[in-house]
């Protein structure tokens, strides 16, 4: 057995000792080795090169994506623009809500005896007329707000300079954040208006009409009777009924400078109005013609600042709006 | 000797064998510039669509703008009322 194993390992190692003896096997592994050599080194720099271009394209796809990603986000943008101009009317709703939430709270606490300040709404009626502007310029001046109870008295073009168009101040009201209330669109006390509830409230219906037609959508909710409710004798419990049938409160005031009467000087008109201011909500009738009220309206809102009043538009949920 | 240089010389063809399979599949690997393209060809797709998009949005907008910009103004005027009432 021993002698069967040596003699295979003499076998063994006389074919290696053979085959390395012979040159040709070597220089068949040599030439193996130099080609490998050379195929990797063109392979190397092949590969290289392919590399490149890989990550170039790669850096392309890359800045591309970026660029699709910006674009996507400028995009969102645009839409999300679009979307808020879009819903603008909504946004100018609820802002407008919470801001008389929060003057109906300071009238609660007012009303309550739990705060001090003083609340007064100005309050201009029979406009537009052409003098309307002469208002809007000292309310601008003074950064108050107010409340417009318009009528179509004039018409389209103004009673007071048949060469300016009124109707054109009907937009101006809104622009400049004043309320736009119903006056009636004839005014017409003596001629009609109050000879049943169906001319009244058919007055109304027109002015309405009319604030929404010119306005691009307006809705007024706010009332005043023409002479004031008292004017309606026996048919204002009816119209009240109506208009509240119709979403309407409504309104008189407990304070004036006169103006819707025979004045005859700026003095009585100040006299009336500095007498007239005793509680803490006023709500002031001035009408927009009024050439003594135009005269006294910066002495008066001065007035009102000195004595602690914050003046705003009047709104339907007011506590001096009645239902 | 010659035994040595035998094995030394099996060995390093083994080792460029290994290295050049290797590049051979970097080759092919790297080759493959086609997956760019289709990607390329989706993305610019997607953006020439975003491109089109944008544009008929930003002719809505224009519109838009000139239609509100007095809804901006009086957002912007209630915006302003609402603090003064707030901060009161």
């Amino acid at each position: 057995m021993e002698k069967r194993v040596s003699k295979s390992k003499k076998q063994l190692n006389h074919k290696t000792t053979k085959f390395l003896h012979s040159s040709h096997s070597f220089y068949y592994l040599l030439f193996f080795m130099i080609l490998f050599i050379g195929i990797s080194i063109l392979l190397y720099f092949h590969a290289s090169s392919l590399k490149k271009q890989y990550s170039t394209r790669e850096m392309e796809i890359s800045e591309l994506k970026k660029q699709l990603k910006k674009e996507k986000k400028e995009y969102q943008v645009l839409v999300d623009d679009y979307h808020k101009y879009q819903n603008l009317d909504s946004s100018i709703e609820d802002i407008k809500k919470n801001y008389f939430k929060k003057i109906k709270e300071m009238e609660d606490a007012i009303i309550r005896g739990e705060s001090d300040k003083k609340i007064a709404y100005l309050t201009f009626d029979d406009g537009p007329y052409y003098n309307t502007y002469r208002i809007f310029d000292i309310l601008d001046q003074y950064d108050v707000k107010a409340t417009f109870f318009t009528t179509n008295i004039n018409g389209e073009y103004c009673y007071d300079n048949k060469s300016e168009n009124c109707w054109i101040r009907y937009p101006e009201y809104l622009k400049k954040g004043h309320t736009i209330a119903n006056h009636t669109y004839t005014h017409a006390i003596f001629r009609g208006l109050y000879n049943s509830t169906d001319s009244f409230m058919d007055a109304v219906v027109k002015q309405e009409d009319l604030v929404k037609e010119l306005t691009g959508g307006y809705v007024t909710n706010i009332l005043r009777f023409p002479g004031g409710s008292p004017t309606a004798k026996n048919l204002k419990d009816p119209i009240i009924e109506r208009l509240r049938e119709r979403g309407y409160g409504w309104v008189d005031w407990n304070a004036k400078d006169g103006d819707g009467g025979r004045l005859d000087s700026r003095e009585q008109a100040w006299d009336i109005f500095t007498s007239s201011i005793d509680e803490n909500i006023e709500v002031i009738l001035f009408h927009d013609y009024n050439g003594i009220t135009t005269e006294i309206l910066p002495d008066a809102i001065d007035y009102l600042k000195n004595n602690g009043y914050q003046m705003f538009p009047l709104f339907y949920e007011s506590n001096m709006i009645h239902k | 000797m010659k035994k040595f240089f035998f094995v030394v010389t099996f060995f390093v063809t083994i080792v460029f064998f290994l290295i050049s399979s290797f590049l051979i599949f970097e080759c092919v690997h790297y080759s493959n510039l086609s997956v760019f393209s289709q990607e390329e060809e989706k993305i610019k797709k997607e953006m020439d669509s975003i491109h089109s998009k944008s544009k008929d949005l930003e002719e809505k907008m224009k519109k838009i703008r000139m239609e509100s910009e007095d809804k901006v103004g009086l957002l912007e005027l209630w915006k302003k009322e609402y603090q003064k009432v707030k901060n009161n």
